[in-house]
């Protein structure tokens, strides 16, 4: 059952054009900084992307900052918002049930496949990043080090390790969001409509995020620690926030998920 | 009833996920509290005494104090006291510290050492070597000052016993704190109470209320979320510019440099009754007037300095103009530029005294100049 919806939705050629669309905005961004050298000015643009003129490597985990507030989610919201949703607005999802399998498995099945859709797409993201940048910006050695976010020097074992674990943080940040797609998904027939309510869950947050009035509400928002993947690569490692936001989003998760399995598995079929 | 099991299972869960940390807290924070007898007087020694101790931690300081004021060095102080600051620290000796203000894309760290201060600031791939530690008596304030060990200390470096009371320990940080309520004596003071909570073992402040007259929310808040006593490593706190790093040797041209080298004035020895303060006798053409929380600044400005200011506050939301200048207050803070325009020399008066205070400096500060 995994196997089969991993593979319906890898076989989608509209997966695969998300996923280039994710990736072409990072490397517009490094063309144009490889062009113009131009930086942001301190205190405005994604992280690392000043520190990118001088070693590409870091190009990596800039190119995750930059997909990391819009597009990413986005992406993760229109294929997790598509799961249950697009099955029932196409008609299959009746057919999908007459099969001799839960409704539980085939949500579980759903939900690997959405997981499995967001951390392709964040180490595509980080990978894509790391050759733009290597080949375009700063043209360092890769044994050069480099310097972490508190001026201290890292080695590029420490760089790489940190990258990963940028990388896996990133992709658990955006389970929060493929959990709300995915539940409502479960509520309606329509794929846009549980898109764009994921959608507006996360512009929400974000709102609530600048507003000093919310202040009491901001830590348990879903997107309040989404970049403190920078965190990481300051020395020492700040792991304060980088815990709380994995531990949110996976209160998130499986509050969200606990939700979809209610309904869903009592949910009346008609379509 | 099928269907409803299930949520009412999830809304068990729910309430179970959402309720854990407040109770987890509740009852982490109920244990191992308890009042060790000391009085106010000998817990304010030894908070002061505490200033050798080393330690660490993650602090938030949270403000309300955001004076209508913009440009050369005012951005940044008027951010730091209006804003939430997130500071990291490593402190080993007075001479061996570091203190982070991160964001979240950067960070600017100071650095400490025997021979100098670095400055190191991520966004901008610069590093700043102050070869003279030595900071002057007034300044401007930064990141480091917010501490609650800095800012605790230094609130009740004056203060007298009869104005101090103990408050019952709580838990901050993973450590029993000792409360210390001061409630200043000074009747033209903008300042109700001061809480410093210690760590009730080493006496460093972990967490300081700053609350303004009239106001139920205290107008600064500052605290350790994460605090040891175990001493930082030296390597933590060492510093050497990055391959790649522009570096500078400072030339402290400070906004109080540049009013003692420009201001053309001195202040005179009392205002509004009140005497300079003992402890900060050498700031030249800057008169440091009151006492520990009940304070006030008087600083002639050089011209530039002058119009710039004027022109903000004259646009600024929430100044009054009056015949002594242009007056605005933001919690517990008054200001007072004194004026009109083009009109003799002029002085900035800023303090945690009443406006009426501030006035009567005013006017007191035009007969001296006249006089002299």
């Amino acid at each position: 059952m995994i196997g089969v919806e991993l593979s319906k939705l890898f076989r989608r050629p509209r997966t695969w054009l998300t996923l280039v669309l994710l990736d072409a905005l990072p490397t517009v961004v490094a063309i144009l900084l490889a062009t113009t050298h131009l930086g942001p000015r301190p205190g405005q643009g994604p992280a690392f992307l000043s520190a990118v003129l001088t070693n590409g490597s870091l190009f990596a985990v800039a190119a995750l900052a930059i997909v990391l507030p819009l597009f990413l989610p986005i992406a993760v919201a229109v294929v997790a918002g598509e799961t249950v949703a697009g099955e029932a607005q196409s008609g299959t999802l009746r057919y999908l049930l007459i099969r001799p399998i839960g409704r539980t498995k085939l949500l579980v099945a759903k939900l690997i496949s959405v997981f499995s859709f967001v951390m392709a797409a964040v180490v595509l993201v980080a990978g894509t990043g790391f050759v733009v940048g290597r080949l375009l910006l700063g043209h360092q050695p890769l044994s050069a080090a480099v310097s972490s976010v508190s001026g201290s020097q890292l080695t590029p074992a420490q760089i790489a390790f940190r990258t990963l674990l940028a990388v896996g943080y990133v992709g658990v940040s955006m389970l929060g969001v493929a959990a709300m797609a995915l539940f409502l998904s479960t509520l309606t027939d329509s794929a846009q409509s549980a898109t764009l309510g994921a959608l507006a869950f996360l512009i929400g947050s974000s709102l609530l995020l600048t507003l000093d009035a919310a202040t009491s509400l901001q830590p348990y928002l879903p997107t309040r620690y989404w970049l403190s993947f920078v965190d990481l690569f300051r020395d020492p490692m700040l792991l304060r926030n980088v815990e709380r936001g994995i531990g949110l989003q996976a209160v998130y998760v499986a509050i969200l998920l606990g939700a979809a399995w209610a309904n869903f598995v009592t949910k009346d079929i008609k379509s | 009833m099928r269907r409803r099991w299930r949520w009412l299972v999830l809304l068990a869960a729910v309430a179970l996920v959402t309720s854990l940390p407040s109770v987890v807290g509740a009852v982490r924070d109920s244990l191992g509290v308890s009042a060790r007898p000391i009085s106010a007087a000998q817990l304010r020694l030894k908070i002061l005494q505490s200033a050798n101790l080393a330690y660490s931690g993650y602090a938030e300081a949270v403000g309300g104090l955001a004076l209508p004021v913009t440009g050369n060095q005012f951005t940044s102080v008027s951010d730091l006291l209006g804003g939430r600051s997130q500071l990291r620290v490593w402190w080993r000796a007075r001479d061996d510290w570091r203190v982070d203000q991160i964001n979240l894309v950067g960070e600017t760290d100071v650095r400490a050492g025997a021979t100098g201060t670095w400055t190191w600031n991520y966004e901008s791939n610069l590093a700043i070597f102050d070869l003279n530690p030595a900071a002057p008596q007034v300044r401007l304030p930064v990141a480091g000052d917010l501490l609650p060990p800095e800012l605790g200390r230094r609130l009740l470096s004056q203060a007298t016993p009869d104005e101090l009371t103990t408050l019952f320990p709580r838990r901050i940080a993973g450590h029993t704190a000792t409360g210390l309520r001061l409630k200043p004596s000074d009747p033209q003071t903008t300042i109700d109470s001061v809480d410093v909570w210690a760590d009730q073992s080493t006496g460093i402040p972990v967490r300081v209320d700053i609350h303004a007259s009239g106001s139920a929310n205290p107008a600064m808040t500052t605290a350790f979320l994460d605090f040891s006593t175990a001493k930082p490593t030296a390597s933590t706190t060492a510093f050497s510019p990055p391959r790649g790093a522009r570096t500078e040797i400072s030339e402290r041209n400070g906004l109080t440099d540049v009013i003692n080298r420009f201001g053309d004035a001195e202040s005179p020895p009392t205002l509004n009754g009140v005497r300079r303060n003992s402890l900060l006798p050498g700031v030249g053409a800057i008169g440091v007037y009151g006492r520990g929380v009940t304070e006030f600044i008087a600083a002639p400005l050089p011209g530039r300095t002058a119009r710039s200011l004027r022109n903000q506050l004259t646009n600024a939301p929430g100044v009054a103009k009056s015949p002594s200048g242009l007056s605005v207050s933001v919690g517990p803070l008054s200001l007072l530029l004194t004026g009109p325009a083009g009109q003799g020399r002029t002085w900035l008066l800023i303090g945690t005294v009443s406006d009426k205070a501030l006035v009567t400096a005013a006017v007191e500060l035009a007969r001296y100049r006249s006089a002299g």
